[in-house]
Parts: structure tokens; sequence; C-alpha cells
């Protein structure tokens, strides 16, 4: 039975898992990709005579080679100005690409007034003093990149000038081959040859296919100089040689100065100095020949991150410097990122790559060297080559599928007709801007319309989707709450659950086949689909068969306590409704901290009502009102944790402190000692509690492995604060990296010893039985008690043992474990967020006390304990949904703390699974405490039978069913135990699920709402990776408490034979 | 006299009690203390301190006991009613603050104020809505007693 229970879980949370993705498969739709490659004739292979162009491309390479002036010849080629996209000019420059990672636009600015100026002003003096003085030369742009501004996904627009879809912004850090046409492999293709240095992203983006490359490490975001260095060393060199045609260095420091210190920092001006030298270098070591292109691939926020879509993290710069004069003055000073891949494709004399959206930046053109034609000829091709280029990607894209209205399709190519038949009427430059003009606005006009489409959802798998998670959550919550726990246990122990997963294998089967037979062409959607709807129908029929149990547990239920449970429905149908509103999801951290403090303030009340029908000691509503207060302080304290969203404009003016990032000596202080605090009230708890007194190994884990955990953390915490030079030589990085992996190696061994001997007791021998080893130690009387159990089993009153920590023995096993993992996620928040871990871990104990005491006020007997009520369940969840703020996190991607991914892994772990697990440590450890905790719910008002004795006094009934038995009790009916945690697991995952369900509609109402991208479809992410998180913690803790179970029975059993 | 005292006392307890739970529901500390000080000010003379003049209550404890228990008689039932819908209508006016509407009057504590105005206002209609409809009803009591005798 205890397995069935288990498995129903499982089952469970397959179907809430499989909906969820289902749903995901809908909503975050990747863009088509085609694998065509535009191609040209290139200068040397056109042949000389004047021919028409169809003649020309059918046996372009055959035609015989006349020998001809380069005049002719080019003449020749502008003549086919209406195919201009099947031929390519000469190479104009050779081109130095230099990306700066974050180079925000305001960082180039230079403001001579500004006498005082921040770390991040006025840093590039280089491109002010260029600008006056040879403006000619020179090319300044604010430089607009599309959003996501992940590094990935703009190296992926910078070289193929297509859009990068939402999805690809997860795979920032294992980044992919581009398949795409793009202008590296337009030049390799061409026989020319590129050079790369820098961000080794590239090299993953890109293998093979540099003439000589040189990557660096980037995923480091602590070291700041490695790569930048590296860059520096090669690139002088390589700017001496002759035998390439693009040399792409990409510097990184400036980008991980920020996302360490933010921008407000003195590494900051250090790496923008740093910067200004290399501009200057470079500029003074270009020859003849070169153009210099400096650009940012995204900017950065205020805290130095980026990834949304907000002014300061698309706006980033662009800086031409070219030896070759330019062809045309600078008309425009805003240009989109894109726009580079088509400028680069015609000066380096390639075609531009199939799926570019871009233009060409005609005015950051330098000129193509010939005297007797005019340059506005050779900027006129190319412009006309880009329109080609992108009307016949528009056709090939509205011919591959319908998503483009056929009328807009049609209306564009009518425009791109007319632009056709005038190509030939341009013969002067007046008329050859004016045409330019028109150019600019058709491929705007195309642009717009695929970003609107690139976002097209699949209606079938998203209905279906919020359809079955809403049917699964649904049915499940029926079960768990309507059906009472006595028949329960016999439902369970039916050959239901045989039947729903036979159902579910059958169906599994049937889609399997009919993919075989290619019936149907997706086989996990259709698989999520058909065990989906089977195990519904299943669960459906077991409500309708148990319908009068339901419908009577229901009805005797009713009319108690209607005004809390009133307040919790309005909590949670207010916290439904605002996941439909921007704003409320933007500050939701203060939402839930309302919530959750009237919630408690509520139960003060609720409390008092009831104390108040027997006069009993003030002390104890001191207590309990001290208690709740004591959440609500520790609730409002962890408010200085908090951090901001992008979107929070007066978030980030009235608290500095979030914004640098530099931890100071006190904030460090407080990080250490609320640490060390938090393990001497713990295991003050624990010895309290007689479990610390055993020698086997799980104990003297417990005993120890916390304080050394705690030490650790705080060396380590102080090398690294140390800045990189000024640290001891000894001192080397992996050696600061050891204290961490001690940190690692000891929670993991605690957690596993822990769940290999879950029992923390101690039995005492029987011949010093009057002799107490730890005199100093007070051991409360419960203990004597746990004697007195013993006594009933065994008759004769010599054989007694003694067992120290016998009466709490669920609940240690739980607080231990909870220990370990609160210390590793002090080290894993940093100084600044530690602790906020500690405050969590004693907000949730707080408030758990606070539940049970209400609840044991309330019980009129021992079974009523073992309901835990829907609000309980509420609070619960609605605990670990705050502190996933309180602990420092937003749903948002720049907010993402990618610090904790390089806390002790610095360059040992080859894939990224170890920082993953990290950052998803980091990011969702509160749904990890309070999903474990969650049998906690049952066991907590039992150990306060032991442990505050005092709470029972005035509750008689308690008090006749011996009550000091303390979690022994819950032993004695482990039946009911595993039940009731069993039903406390469904309805809390159901309230979970029933959040995610509100986001995933959300998200779909809103899926052309302006903010979707940056907000919902970010909290819709966040919040099923929560649930994700969730699923996996409950069935651990779930499974923690079956072992504990089996254990002490075990234990029980060998103690029995023994004393008869 | 004496109860006057007392009374005033009380009445500046409620209003650090008041402002203490409004920082605890996520008023800031101190840097708005001009704003948050005559929010509870202002919940203290509407809320609390009819319950101090009509029902002569001077503890915490025995406002939370009068106030969960079932009342007594009409007026007892009227004050009550009129302190939890007056502090309802607080808890309320913070609903609009985070919308991004612009506006400014969004900003604590004025939502919340001009809420207590009208939880204050609305529980006065109710009240005596309630009271005439009692002694309405009693009347029809009374008056159907009479028929069947």
């Amino acid at each position: 039975m205890v397995w069935s229970y288990f498995f129903f879980l499982v089952w469970f949370i397959y179907l809430i898992a499989s909906s969820i993705l289902l749903f995901t498969k809908g909503f975050l739709l990747t863009r088509d990709s085609f694998e065509f490659n535009s191609t040209c004739l290139t200068y040397s292979e056109i042949p000389c005579t004047p021919t028409n162009s169809e003649h020309l491309l059918s046996n372009g390479n055959n035609a015989e080679k006349h020998s001809c002036s380069t005049t002719e010849k080019l003449e020749n080629i502008l003549t086919n100005v209406n195919s201009a996209s099947n031929f390519c000019l000469p190479a104009r420059a050779r081109v130095v690409l230099v990306i700066i990672d974050a180079l925000r636009y305001d960082f180039t600015q230079y403001d001579k007034e500004n006498k005082s100026p921040l770390p991040f002003q006025n840093r590039l003096p280089i491109i002010q003093e260029t600008l006056e003085s040879v403006p000619e030369k020179v090319r300044l742009y604010k430089f607009l990149a599309d959003p996501p501004t992940t590094t990935m996904q703009r190296l992926k627009a910078l070289t193929t000038g297509s859009l990068p879809t939402f999805i690809d912004a997860g795979s920032n850090f294992a980044s992919y081959e581009i398949k795409e046409d793009n202008i590296i492999d337009q030049l390799m293709r061409n026989n020319h040859s590129t050079v790369f240095m820098g961000d080794d992203t590239w090299d993953g983006l890109y293998p093979k296919r540099f003439k000589r490359s040189y990557p660096f490490p980037s995923f480091n975001v602590r070291d700041l100089d490695t790569v930048d260095r590296g860059v520096s060393e090669n690139l002088y060199p390589e700017l001496e040689q002759n035998d390439w045609n693009l040399l792409i260095a990409h510097y990184l420091g400036v980008d991980h100065a920020g996302h360490r210190y933010g921008p407000n920092h003195p590494e900051m001006k250090r790496k923008l100095e740093e910067m200004n030298i290399v501009l200057k270098n470079i500029i003074h070591r270009m020859s003849d020949d070169m153009i210099l292109y400096v650009l940012g691939d995204h900017g950065m926020t205020v805290t130095g991150d980026h990834g949304g879509e907000t002014e300061n993290e698309v706006s980033s710069a662009l800086y031409v410097y070219s030896k070759i004069p330019f062809a045309a003055p600078q008309n425009t000073t805003v240009t989109k990122q894109v726009n580079i891949v088509p400028t680069l494709a015609t000066v380096l004399g390639v075609s531009i790559p199939f799926s570019n959206l871009g233009s060409v930046l005609h005015d950051a053109l330098p000129i193509l060297n010939h005297t007797t034609i005019p340059q506005w000829k050779f900027s006129l091709f190319p412009i006309w080559s880009n329109v080609e280029q992108i009307v016949e990607y528009l056709q090939h894209y509205s011919s591959d599928s319908d998503i483009f209205e056929a009328d807009r399709v049609r209306r564009i190519f009518n425009k791109f007709n007319i632009l056709k038949a005038k190509l030939y009427t341009i013969d002067n430059p007046k008329s050859f801007e004016d045409f330019r003009y028109v150019t600019d606005e058709l491929i705007t006009e195309i642009r717009k319309m695929c970003e609107e489409v690139w976002i097209q959802f699949d209606s079938f798998s998203i209905t279906r989707g919020l359809l079955l998670l809403f049917l699964s959550l649904f049915f499940v919550f029926i079960i768990a709450d309507g059906v009472p726990a006595k028949y329960l246990k016999e439902l369970f122990l039916s050959s239901f659950l045989v039947f729903s997963y036979f159902a579910c294998f059958i169906a599994a089967l049937c889609s399997l086949i009919l993919y075989y037979f290619d019936v149907i062409n997706n086989f996990t959607s259709s698989t999520f689909f058909a065990t989906g709807v089977v195990s519904q129908l299943m669960l459906a029929m077991l409500i309708v068969q148990n319908w009068d149990t339901i419908s009577l547990n229901w009805h005797s239920k009713s009319g108690n306590n209607k005004f809390i449970s009133f307040s919790c429905r309005l909590v949670l149908v207010f916290n439904l409704v605002s996941l439909f509103s921007n704003s409320y999801i933007e500050e939701e951290a203060s939402i839930f901290l309302f919530l959750l403090t009237t919630v408690s303030l509520v139960g003060i009340v609720s409390f008092c009502k009831n104390m108040i029908k027997e006069k009993s000691s003030r002390w104890l509503r001191y207590k309990f009102i001290l208690f709740s207060i004591g959440i609500s302080i520790l609730l409002r304290l962890s408010v200085n944790f908090w951090r901001c969203r992008e979107e929070q404009g007066s978030c980030f003016s009235s608290n500095i402190i979030n914004v640098s990032k530099e931890t100071t000596k006190s904030v460090w202080a407080v990080a250490l000692a609320s640490l060390a605090l938090f393990t001497t009230i713990t295991k003050t708890w624990l010895r309290n509690c007689g479990s610390l007194n055993d020698y086997s190994l799980s104990v003297t884990f417990a005993k120890y492995a916390p304080t050394v955990m705690v030490v650790c953390t705080g060396g380590y915490w102080v090398l690294h604060r140390t800045p990189f030079d000024s640290k001891p030589r000894s001192v080397q990085a992996w050696k600061v990296d050891h204290l961490v992996w001690m940190v690692y190696a000891s929670s993991i061994l605690g957690i596993v010893c822990t769940i290999i001997q879950p029992l923390l007791v101690y039995v005492l021998p029987r011949r010093s039985n009057a002799n107490i080893p730890n005199e100093h130690n007070i051991i409360p009387h419960l203990f004597r008690r746990v004697k007195g159990l013993m006594e009933e089993k065994s008759e004769s009153k010599n054989d007694i043992p003694v067992i120290y920590g016998l009466g709490t023995v669920f609940s240690t096993v739980y607080l231990v474990i909870g220990v370990y993992f609160t210390i590793l996620l002090g080290l894993l928040l940093g100084e600044s967020g530690a602790p906020s871990a500690v405050i969590m871990f004693l907000a949730t104990t707080f408030i758990l006390i606070v539940i049970s005491t209400l609840r044991i006020e309330k019980a009129a007997s021992i079974d009523d304990l073992f309901e835990v009520p829907n609000t309980s369940i509420l609070i619960w969840v609605i605990t670990s949904h705050y502190f996933f703020y309180g602990t420092g996190h937003q749903p948002a991607w720049s907010n993402i703390d990618w610090n904790a991914a390089f806390i002790g892994t610095s360059g040992v772990f080859a894939n990224n699974f170890v920082q993953g697990t990290l950052v998803i440590l980091n990011t969702f450890c509160p749904y990890i405490i309070t999903g474990f905790f969650l049998p906690m719910l049952v066991i907590t008002p039992f150990t306060l039978f032991v442990m505050t004795p005092s709470l029972l006094r005035k509750n008689k009934d308690l008090r006749k069913d011996s009550t000091n038995q303390g979690e022994l009790l819950l032993f004695e009916r482990s039946d009911n135990l595993l039940t009731a945690v069993f039903v406390a697991c469904c309805k809390y995952l159901a309230c979970h699920g029933i959040r995610v369900f509100a986001t995933m509609l959300a998200a779909t109402v809103h899926c052309r709402h302006l903010m979707v991208w940056k907000i919902f479809a970010p909290k819709f992410i966040f919040e099923s990776v929560a649930m994700l998180v969730t699923l996996i913690s409950v069935t651990f803790g779930y499974l923690v408490l079956i072992r504990v179970n089996y254990q002490l029975e075990k234990f029980i059993n060998k103690l029995n034979k023994h004393v008869s | 006299m004496e109860k006057l005292w007392k009374g005033v006392i009380f009445a500046i307890q409620m209003l650090v009690v008041l402002y203490v739970i409004s920082v605890l529901l996520g008023a800031p500390f101190i840097s708005n203390f001009e704003q948050t000080f005559m929010f509870s000010c202002i919940l203290t003379v509407l809320a609390v301190v009819p319950v101090i003049l009509y029902l002569e209550i001077d503890d915490i404890f025995q406002l939370l006991d009068v106030v969960t228990q079932p009342p007594k008689d009409s007026l007892h039932n009227m004050i009550i009613l009129q302190f939890e819908i007056t502090l309802l209508g607080a808890w309320l006016g913070a609903v609009p603050i985070p919308l991004d509407w612009n506006r400014e009057w969004q900003i604590w504590p004025t939502t919340c104020v001009l809420g207590t105005f009208c939880g204050y206002f609305i529980a006065n209609i109710v009240s005596y809505g309630i009271q005439s409809t009692n002694i309405f009803s009693r009347y029809r009591k009374s008056h159907r007693f009479k028929n069947v005798l």
C-alpha cells in the first residue's frame, strides 16, 4: 500500500509534467530555418562581354574569358542591376570586426563638461577624438539589438542577419552550430578567409570555419582578463598579416565586469580604459585597405546584466573607422543590429546571406576604388541586391507555410515590381537618394511583418495542454479532498492503480504503433495526449464510483470554520487573478508579502477566537502571538534581499544596495553570523530532542558537519573577496575551490548518511540506566515518558530500554537534511543572500509551529490531527512562492544569478551539468525546501507534543490519548501517517499546479500582448520549472518518509525481540 | 477621568500597533514615516476610537476578544462591524497600488486612506441597514405573533 501511494504520486506527477510539456510545445515555437544559401558570381568569374543576365547565369563559368579593363567589366556588371543579387562587386576593403561585449551606447559618448565622470562615462575618448579630427573617416551609430539580448542570440543575428526566436534563449551556454546561411560561410564559399579570436561561443557556432582561431573560455564571469589578454596578444600580430579578409576579435571583459560588479564600479573603468587603448592601437596599426567596425552585441542594465528588451539592454554602439573614404555622408544615427550583415557582405564582396533581414548601411560603406563611374551606382547595386535577397527569402518562406497574410505578401511583391521597373530610370544622385529611401521602407515593412508572425502559436497543443492540466488537477484534488482517509486506503488496495498504469501503457503503445505506420507524425506529443486522456477517464471513473462518499464527506465538512476558509479562498483567488496582470507580476514580491502577512495576522485573530472559549493561560496566547509576529518580522526582514526587475524603474533609485554588486565587510559578517547562529539554534534543538547522543555515522555528521560547512563557507568568502592580484601567492584558485568542495561533499555525504541511517536515536545501555551520558545537557523529562511507552510493551520493569530521540524521530530526519541544504544554499546565494536562506528556514519552521498550534487547538481527537486543512496547504504554497522573491530572485532572464554556477567549479567540469544544477538550486531553493518539508505539516503537531507539552495542558481531549509519546504515535498509526502525507502531497501539488495553469492561461490570453515575451512567458517558464522542482522535491520528501517508517519498524521489532 | 486616560493611552498603543502592522504588510519602515504615520492615525480615529468610546475597551486582548466573540447586542454589533469593515477597506485599498496606470494618486498611502474612508462610509450604511432591518423584522415577528395569538 505504501508503494501504491507512491505510484499514484508518480502518475500524477507524470500527468502534470506531460501537460506542461505539451503546452510548451505549442507556446514556444521556433522559427523555421532554411538551409539555402544565396550565391553570386564573383568578380573574377564574370566574363567581360555584355550579355543579358539569364545567359550569363546559365553558363557563367564556361563563358570564355576575355581580357578587359576593370572599368569595362564593372560597367558591364552595373548594367545588370535588375538582377543584382546574382552578381557580387569586388571586395572594397578588408574588415576588422571588433566586438566589445555589452558595449552600451552611452559608454561611447564623451562629455567634456562632465568633471567627475562615473566609472563608465568618458572612458573611450578615442571615439570622440577621431570624430573631431577625421570626421570623414568615422561613423558612430546607436546600434539597436533585437531581444533576447543574450550573447549567442546576438552572434547569430550578427552573422545570419535573422531574428533569433525566444526558444533559443535557453540554449545560450550550449551553443549549437549554425546551419543557416551566414556571412562566415559565404566568405568560406568564396575562398575568402576569416581569422577569429575571443569568446569561444564563436567556435561552437562555427566549428572549423576559421583560417586561424584563438578561442578563450567565456563561461567564467569572474575572470575579467583572460579572454581580453588573449585577444590582444593575438590581434596585433594578425593585423600585420595579409592573408585574411575578415578579422573578428571578440572582447568579453566589459560584459564580465558588468555581470560581476555592475557598470558603476572601478573595474568597469579599468576595462573600458583598456578597450580605449586597444582601439587606439588598432587604428594606429591598420593598413590602408582596412576598415574597422567596432560594435557591442548588446547593452547592459543598471546592474550590468542583460537578456531582456529594455532600452538599456538593446542599445549598443557601432563605431566605424575607415582608411578608405566613405561612399556617402552619414545620414542616420540610429540603426538596427541586423543591418551590419548586408553591410559586411557588401564590403567583403560576397552575397548577402539568404535569411538576412537587415538593410545595407550605405553611409558606412567605403568607396569602391574607381574614378570614372559615379559612386552612387556602386551603392545602388548592393542596395538592390539586398532588396532582391529579402524578397526572395519572403517568397520562399511564404510558399513553404501560410503564416503570412496573402494580401500583405502580394502587396509587398507589387511594390517590389514597381521598384524594379523604376530601377533604370535612376540616373543621378538625387533620384538615387529617393530610391534608397523607398527601398529602406520596403525592407522595414518586410522585417516588421516577419517579427509579428514569428511568434506563431500552435493552438492545438496549447488547448490540449491547458485542458489536460486542468482536468488532472481537478480530479486529483476531488479525490484527495473528497474521499475520507479510511476509504482512501481501501481505494488504493484495489486494483485500480494497476489498471490505470496498464491503460496508460496501452495508450502509449497505440501511439507508438500509429507513429510507426506514419498515421501521426509527432510521437511525444501524441503519447502525452493519449496517456493524458486515458488517465483522465480513469480518474473520472474513480470519482463517479465514489461520488456518494465524496459528497457525504463534503457535506459533513461544510459549515465549520467559515472565517478562515473564506479568507483563504479570497487569498487564493486574488493570487490567481493577479497572474493575469503584468504589473502585478512585476510587483509579485510585495503581493506575496502582503498576503502572507495577512494570513499570519488572520491566524492570530482566529487563534484568539478559539482561546476565548476557555479562559486559559495568557502566557500561551502571548507565545502564539509572539510566533506569528515573529513570522511577520522575518518576512519583513527578507524584503532587504529582494532584487529589482529591470521593469521596476522606481525600485532602483530607492535602494542603492541592490545596484552595486560589491559586498562590504559588514555584509560578510552578517552573513557568517547568521549562518553560525542558524547552526547553533538547530543544534540546540536537536540536542534537546536527544538526537545527538549516538555515535553512528549520521549522528556524528549531524553533530559536526554543519559547523565545518559554515567555517568553510566563511573561509571561501574571505579568500574570494580579496582582489585577484593582492591575493597571496600560495592561495591559488583551485585551493580556494577546495573549501567549496568541502561544503559540497559534506552536505551530500550528510544527506546520504541520513537517508541510509535515518534513525538518530540512542539506546541507553541498560546497566547505566541512571547515568545520563551528557550531564550538562538538559535531557527533558519527556524521554522518561518514552520509557513509559516501552513499559507498556515489555511487562518487566527492569528491562526498560531508555531511548533518546525517539519522540522526534521523524522530524529530526527532515530537520537534519534541511540544515545541510540550507547551509549549502547559503554558500550558493553568496554573502549578500546567505542570511535570506536562514530567514527562509526559520520562517518556514515558525509557520509550521504556528499552523500546528492552531490545529492542535482545534483538534477534537488524535485522528483530527492527521487531516491537514486546505488552508495550511495554501499557506505553505504561498510561503514557497514568497521566498522565491525573499531569497533575491525574480522571474526574469536578466535576474538569474549566474554567479552560483562558478562557485567551486573553475574550469574543472567539462559539461555544464554541474553548473546548471547549481544555478537551479540557487534559483528554485525555496521550492525545494518547502516541497521536501511537506510531510512536516503532518508531523509537527506531534513534535510539539514532545517539545512543548505546555501547549497541551489545555486540550484535555488530546491528553487522554497519551500524547506524550510524540512522534511514536505516528509510527503506531503509520497507515494514517502515510495516507495523510499522501493527501497533503496531492493537494500541495494541485495548488501549485493551479498557479501554473493560471500562468499558462495568462500567457495564452495575452499572447499578442506587448509584454508577453518580457513578463508573461518568462513567468510561465519560471513557474513551470518551479513546478518540476517541486514535483521532484515532494517525491523525495515522501520517499524519505517511507524510508524512516521502514527503518523505525525494523528498529522497534529488534528492540521488542531484545526485550522479550 | 481615569477611564479617559486609559482610553487615550490605548488609542496611542493602537496607533503604534497599526503602524507596525502596516510596516509588516510592506509599507516603508522609515523613509515615508510621515505618510505611514498619518495613515495609522486615520485608521485609529476611524476604526479604534469608536470602539474605545462605545465599548470601553482599553486592552488589545480585550479588543481581540470582543472582535472575535459573537456580539452581545445591536450597538455592539454595529461598532464591531464598523471596525471590521473599516480595516477591510484599508486592506483592499492596497490593491490598485501595483497597477501601472501611472497616476499620481497611485502611491502609498493615498489609496489605503481612501479605502479606509470608503470602508467607514460603507460600514455606517450597512450597520444602519442592519439596524433598520432588525427593527423591521422584530416588528414583523411581534406582529406575526400577535396574529397567531
